[in-house]
């Protein structure tokens, strides 16, 4: 079993090698504190009362028999946010926390009750009163879309830069890429597939449901202390819903356990605040496993359809896509985000693109590691796995043919910069996974498919202070949820010439640091670690003048370099910061670096993964055998944790693509709002998954990363269904490829002959 | 969630009273893995929870090769899983004792707990099912007795009356050349609840090869757990090869009559109710052939 | 030679063209905002589609990006000859 990775082949230091993570002795021993684990004095409890209706009028709400029950504080509803005239953008935010005219699916916040205990404040919940007209709703894609479906939200009229249509529908928006002519490309291609995908909406599963507990004081400061994946954008909405500025809140992010985008939208703290407000005590709110399921943001469900044509030697002409996403019942736009990268990986002349953002009675969809992308690309993995199928291609050799890199046009335009792409390909070519003959036995095969996503840039700060005794720490923003201040800590040591050990990590609160954008998108390691860089030179800097002063020689005389301060003048032993320490307070007092960063985000991340499978045809269950994920990742801080996320990745990846789903009633409810029912993978569910690290240097990064934590849950999907119709005969279009769907297509199969690709 | 009142009885004779009068609002509670999760999701609403993990006749374990298997109802899955006398004889019950939930789990939950929870996809109750289990009930009245198959009378349901308290099972001890398996479906390796399930328990003749007994019970594809009295006659009286364990594969799928909901479609419920079916005669088959 | 390459649903306004090019003296650079109100001249009805009076900036889920990268400044950005203008989504990730 090979775990390829680099050891930054003897150009770094710290960088590439494996420290124990500075939290981790609390994280395994349960003394890490996390959201829940807040225990403030005089301390209220938070209870939500939700919608039980998928769409209803709000016809009333009373609140005056749980407000009466001993033990209840406060209630609180949308009233409760400032009132007056406000935009409809205001209007979807402020709904998305707490109903006001409308609940808009099951389990829509419609009340928040504070309490002296958890308890009370569930039954005082059950106690207020509403009174709604309920009406019916849309739950899936393909029946919100239609012209006659009903509408989720009244006023939505779709966004489209071909002019306003002015016609009421459930489209949020409709967004096009085109170049070329793809008729004319499908005409002259000696080979066109065309084939129609569809994948259910599937949860973060993250195992710390959101809390948030906040303090809301009578001379107007509010902290709050919650899991988030961006205090800093937490800080931002409280400012907006609840007008203030923002010099008025502190936002402390607790260790968090899993966000995987599911945390960058806050969905407690804004109630919390509220109701502290009206009790002036702190109130404390978590949300059970069912609200987590079905009142956060789960990943959108996405009907596709997917036309490939290409030449008999494999070289893709042109490609045509149409993509619907649901996006609950508030507007987002992950359709227009697929829309970019359903095709990116290939290069191709005609491109006609379509993607649709569509409302349904569901909460609203949130980010999901790679949003968008492993439903967009999909659809794509698996005509090309058809295509390789038909031409009698090697699956990489396609890919190969038709490989962006660097110069290359992306399907909706912009020209990729030094990407790995080609890299990660041979990476797999050149596997022991893919080199040994592919599983034999009846119903074994081999699958494999690529994966695309990009590195988001935004902004981050941090801070690097150098202690009296040398040893140093690094401060940021971006809560770790993937052993990133470890990184942090190894970024830091390799620019200082300390070990990873001697600097201590520490993630701040809103107060404590310059504004950070979200841990997410794939940029903490590249972005935060640029701030990480420019912090320490800026250290150095500092550094630089006081051996000058020791020395009596001019600063332009000293260089940083090997991890000493040397002089270019002579008579001067080298000195490491360790040894510079002690004289720091006799030279000028404290040493800290800062650097705030917006840089040129890193350029795309690639994955390509194999897998091997066994299906039981009588029972349909998909056993792995054997998993290889290859990715550049750029450079590589930490192994194990990049290791770590790859491995994530593909195990969250191959529970969307096996057995994960929203399961919903008549009713539109979600019945399996539990892990019991939602099915992820356990540990006994996946083999180990073997890592190969792919580092192609990303250009502008001071060590040359990439992001890592996405594109991993994006080619189990399609691995997975090429595999699947390798060992079967038969491919499942529709995800997820459970037991009851596999023997399913197993038995029609044997009835019906699968159609022909359409040839010219 | 409101307050409820804890009794932890040490005796039966108390426990009896307590329970005497008592209707729905009253727990019994062994390990609390079902009843525990169900009153926190507000499925049930409990007011007073009886513990009754000190009574000593619900926590005997023996085995005897005359009178067989006294399993007490509140015994932990975990302890009937370690008791050697049940892993040699009872292998199926084993095996369903020990797929319930997870490890941690079977630390807590009971056979009793699991059969008293009334679901026909309880891992335990099949395998008791074909073993001829007697369930040992206790009311005011005094004691009675419910054949294993009779215990279960619908989903969530079972033959308990008001006031009565399950006590123990009595499970026969296994003819020379005896053996039983378990299967279960589920979609993952472990923690679901099974999408369908079969026991079988298994004779074979002196000749080592022909079947002169057959019980095939299964589970999760309808409202009570089923005997499949026709399954047992295609194997009855004749080697199981494959052709018998076809046929009783059918005749089980005849006799499953599930539901569609979001564990299993009525289609997949009623082919699997087959397929384990042929599967855990084969492994009993295979556990008396290697024990010769 | 500044590149503007025109959504797929604006191209309707520009005769079916997916870019258009704008000259500019050498060594200068110009807005964004200034760029489109050339192209409005040539091409009218770009602007009320791809500006929100509301807000009098770009319409919301759409962001000014310089090749592949987000521009900070938005329509105050500054492009020069060599670059390439797209307006596309904004990238959020989840990981």
């Amino acid at each position: 079993m090979e775990q390829q990775g680099s050891s930054g082949k003897g150009k770094y230091k710290v960088i590439g090698t494996r420290p124990i993570r500075h939290d981790g002795e609390d994280k395994v021993t349960g003394r890490a504190q996390y959201g829940a684990d807040i225990m403030l004095q005089d301390q209220l409890y938070g209870h939500l009362l939700r919608s039980p209706h998928s769409n209803a009028k709000i016809l009333k709400i009373d609140t005056s028999k749980a407000e009466a029950m001993p033990g209840v504080r406060a209630v609180v509803t949308s009233q409760d946010f400032p009132q007056g005239e406000i935009s409809a953008g205001k209007k979807y935010a402020r709904d998305r926390i707490l109903a006001s005219d409308k609940a808009l699916f099951k389990g829509h916040p419609i009340a928040a009750v504070a309490a002296e205990d958890r308890w009370t404040a569930e039954e005082a919940a059950k106690a207020i009163e509403v009174s709604y007209e309920v009406l019916p709703a849309v739950m899936d894609v393909m029946e919100a879309i239609k012209e006659d479906a009903p509408l989720v939200q009244e006023g939505n009229t779709t966004s489209t830069l071909g002019g306003q249509d002015a016609k009421p529908s459930n489209i949020v928006n409709h967004t096009q890429h085109k170049r070329g002519d793809v008729d004319d490309g499908f005409a002259k291609a000696e080979l066109v597939i065309e084939r129609e995908f569809d994948t259910k909406a599937v949860h973060q599963g993250y195992i710390e449901p959101q809390n948030a507990t906040a303090l809301a004081r009578s001379d107007g400061q509010i902290t709050v202390w919650c899991s988030s994946q961006a205090p800093f954008w937490v800080r931002a909405e409280l400012s907006a819903l609840l007008e203030l500025p923002l010099s008025r809140f502190k936002v402390v992010p607790m260790e968090i356990g899993g966000g995987f985008g599911g945390k960058i939208n806050s969905y407690l703290e804004a109630p919390a605040v509220l109701l502290s407000k009206k009790t002036g005590q702190p109130v404390k709110l978590v949300m059970s496993r069912a609200d987590v399921f079905e009142a956060t943001g789960q990943a959108s469900a996405v009907h596709s359809k997917i036309k490939i044509g290409v030449n008999k030697d494999g070289a893709i002409v042109a490609g045509q896509a149409w993509l619907a996403y649901e996006s609950g019942a508030l507007p987002s736009n992950w359709g227009m985000q697929g829309s970019m990268c359903v095709f990116a990986p290939y290069k191709m002349e005609h491109v006609l693109i379509d993607a649709y953002d569509v409302l349904t009675n569901t909460s609203k969809v949130a980010a999901y590691r790679a949003p968008s992308s492993p439903q967009a690309m999909f659809g794509t993995e698996s005509v090309m796995d058809e295509i390789a199928q038909e031409l009698g291609m090697d699956p990489i050799e396609l890919r190969l043919k038709n490989a962006v890199q660097e110069g290359d046009l992306r399907a909706d335009g912009p020209k990729f910069p030094r990407i790995g792409f080609k890299e990660t390909l041979e990476a797999i070519k050149n596997s022991d996974h893919y080199k040994s003959p592919p599983p034999s036995a009846p119903n074994q095969a081999r699958g494999l498919a690529a994966g695309f996503w990009f590195n988001a840039g935004m902004q981050s700060s941090a801070t690097v202070g150098i202690n009296m005794d040398g040893t140093a720490s690094v401060v940021t923003g971006s809560v770790d949820i993937g052993g990133s201040r470890a990184s942090m800590s190894i970024m830091a040591a390799e620019a200082l010439g300390l070990t990873a050990e001697e600097v201590r990590p520490s993630v701040a609160d809103t107060d404590s640091i310059g504004h950070t954008d979200v841990t997410g998108g794939s940029r903490t390691t590249a972005v935060t670690g640029t701030a990480v860089y420019e912090a320490a030179q800026d250290a150095i800097g500092q550094m630089k003048k006081r051996v000058a002063k020791l020395w009596d020689i001019s600063e332009e005389q000293v260089v940083f370099e090997d991890g000493a301060f040397k002089s270019t003048a002579n008579g001067h032993d080298p000195m490491t910061v360790k040894e510079l320490g002690p004289k720091l307070g006799m030279t000028g007092g404290p040493v800290l670096g800062s650097a705030t960063v917006a840089p040129k985000s890193v350029g795309a991340g690639f994955g390509v993964h194999v897998v091997d499978i066994e299906v039981d045809p009588e029972t349909g269950k998909v056993a792995i055998l054997r998993y290889t994920a290859a990715q550049d990742v750029g450079t590589a801080i930490h192994l194990s944790y990049v290791e770590g996320q790859m491995q994530g990745g593909v195990v969250q990846g191959i529970g969307w693509a096996l057995n994960e789903e929203y399961i919903r009633g008549e009713d539109g409810a979600m019945q399996n709002t539990g892990f019991l029912d939602y099915r992820v993978p356990t540990m006994l569910d996946v083999p180990n998954i073997e890592t190969i690290i792919v580092e192609v240097p990303a250009p502008g990064q001071p060590y040359g990363v990439r992001g890592v934590g996405e594109v991993p849950i994006i080619p189990p999907l399609g691995a997975l269904h090429n595999a699947i119709y390798k060992a079967i005969g038969v491919r499942l279009r529709a995800l997820p490829m459970s037991p009851p769907s596999v023997v399913k297509a197993i038995h029609e199969a044997r009835k019906i002959a699968e159609p022909a690709a359409a040839r010219t | 969630m409101k307050p409820l009142e804890f009794s932890a009885p040490a005796t039966l004779d108390e426990a009896l009273g307590l329970l005497a009068g008592t209707g729905d609002q009253t727990g019994v509670l062994a390990g609390g893995t079902d009843l525990i999760i169900q009153h926190r999701s507000g499925h049930r609403d409990i007011g007073h929870m009886i513990d009754i993990k000190k009574i000593p006749e619900l926590n005997v374990l023996d085995f005897d090769t005359k009178t067989g298997l006294r399993l007490g109802a509140a015994v932990a899955c975990d302890d009937l899983g370690a008791f050697a006398p049940a892993q040699k004889h009872y292998p199926g019950l084993v095996e369903g004792a020990e797929l319930i939930g997870s490890t941690q789990i079977q630390s807590r939950a009971s056979v009793g707990g699991n059969v008293c929870n009334g679901s026909p996809a309880a891992d335990t109750i099949c395998p008791l099912i074909v073993l001829e289990a007697v369930c040992v009930v206790r009311g005011k009245d005094g004691e009675r007795e419910v054949a294993a198959i009779d215990f279960m009378t619908g989903p969530g349901q079972t033959a308990l009356q008001q006031g009565e308290l399950l006590v123990e099972f009595r499970i026969p001890p296994p003819p020379p050349r005896s053996s039983d398996a378990y299967l279960r479906f589920i979609p993952r390796n472990e923690m679901d609840i099974a999408v369908a399930s079969a026991a079988v328990a298994i004779t074979l003749a002196d000749d080592g090869k022909t079947c002169v007994s057959a019980k095939i019970a299964i589970g999760a594809v309808g409202p009570t757990p089923i005997l499949v009295e026709e399954a047992a006659a295609a194997l009855e009286g004749r080697e199981l090869v494959n052709a018998a364990l076809e046929a009783a594969g059918k005749a089980s799928s005849a006799a499953a009559k599930p539901i569609t909901d979001m564990r299993g479609t009525v289609e997949y419920r009623v082919h699997m109710a087959g397929v384990l079916t042929r599967r855990a005669a084969s492994m009993a088959l295979e556990r008396i052939q290697e024990s010769d | 030679m500044t590149t503007v390459h025109i959504p797929a649903l604006l191209r309707d306004l520009t005769g079916g063209a997916e870019q258009l090019d704008v000259e500019l003296p050498a060594g200068e650079t110009v807005s964004v905002r200034e760029l489109l109100r050339t192209l409005e001249q040539r091409h009218p009805g770009l602007w009320a589609r791809l500006i929100d009076p509301a807000t009098d900036d770009l319409v919301p889920h759409l962001a000014v990006f310089i090749e592949g990268e987000p521009a900070g400044m938005g329509l105050l950005a500054k492009v020069g000859p060599e670059d390439n203008l797209f307006f596309l989504a904004p990238i959020v990730g989840g990981a």
